[in-house]
């Protein structure tokens, strides 16, 4: 029988690999616009971006627009080979299971 | 599996799990890659900007030299305004940066070209609308080459087929007619067309619960 791959418990959550797939699209998202595709609480999205960037997967930039607070978030290289390789070994587990 | 899902090695997914991952994960590419910002608005906004300078010119002749720059730069200040105001918290992409950086350059270019030429004394109608139409053709173009969109590019062709004949019409109305059209066509028709379409596709979205994904 062929060995299952392991998938990657950080990008696995399913908030956060929400959260990869929609930051490989963009150069940046800020948090008010993360919110609002996930659907998430503040609380919630912090915590999961938080584990995100403690994992190098993502970076996270403090700056002021038109004298606003804004965070912006981006996806790291690290961030997207991760989902890279979680994709891939999504594959290769569905190649399995069919 | 539920939002805060952790740790599950592979063998304990099945397939309608896997199914399920393969689809979170390309709706929300897509999302991500979505022209989150439309801009049917501001075709719009232009088309009918270039009509009342045109009427304004034509049937308000004591304050004609004032038609052009007062609605030209009364239209760039809304668009800077509206697009400010709409693209609020929206994320960049290097397609939306490639857009705007056509649009930016051309617009301004058409600026730095039409006041001087109008005030200078050197005016000529048939060359001055070619050259305009020609930048309008450019930004069309460009800007449909890079989201691979024909609608767009055959538009830009269309002005430029516009600058074309502007530079054979004899007289000042056949120039002033050209424009119109083309104004019609490529900026009001345009603008109304996109803004039908993009609600459709945000009401489509809605109907998906694509929004909450």
């Amino acid at each position: 029988m062929p060995e299952l791959p392991d998938l990657d418990p950080v990008v696995h959550g399913k908030m956060r690999l929400a959260l990869l797939s929609l930051l490989s699209g963009v150069d940046e998202a800020e948090f008010t616009w993360l919110r609002e595709k996930t659907g998430s609480t503040d609380g919630n999205l912090g915590a999961h971006l938080l584990k995100l960037e403690d994992a190098g997967y993502v970076g996270m930039e403090k700056k002021f627009v038109a004298r606003k607070p804004v965070t912006l978030y981006r996806m790291t290289d690290t961030g997207r080979a991760a989902l890279e390789r979680y994709i891939a070994s999504l594959k290769e587990l569905l190649g399995t299971a069919l | 599996m539920d939002w805060d899902g952790n740790a599950v090695g592979g063998s304990a997914m099945n397939e309608r799990e896997i199914g399920e991952r393969i689809a979170l994960i390309e709706s929300m590419m897509r999302e991500g890659r979505r022209r989150t910002e439309y801009w049917g608005w501001n075709f719009l906004l232009w088309g009918v900007a270039y009509l009342i300078a045109i009427g304004w010119s034509s049937f308000f002749p004591a304050g004609r030299a004032l038609a052009w720059p007062v609605t030209m730069i009364l239209a760039a200040l809304l668009t800077i305004g509206i697009a400010r105001r709409r693209m609020h918290n929206q994320p960049r992409t290097e397609k939306s940066r490639g857009i705007q950086a056509i649009w930016t350059a051309v617009g301004s270019g058409i600026f730095v070209f039409a006041f001087p030429v109008a005030f200078s004394g050197h005016f000529q109608a048939q060359s001055f609308m070619a050259a305009i139409e020609t930048l309008l053709g450019v930004a069309y173009v460009g800007s449909g080459l890079t989201l691979r969109w024909t609608t767009q590019i055959v538009l830009g062709a269309l002005w430029w087929v516009a600058a074309i004949a502007s530079c054979f019409v004899r007289t000042e109305n056949g120039v002033g007619i050209i424009f119109l059209a083309a104004t019609f066509v490529c900026m009001i028709g345009f603008g109304i067309y996109l803004m039908i379409r993009e609600s459709r596709v945000k009401a489509q979205a809605r109907a998906a619960g694509v929004q909450h994904a």
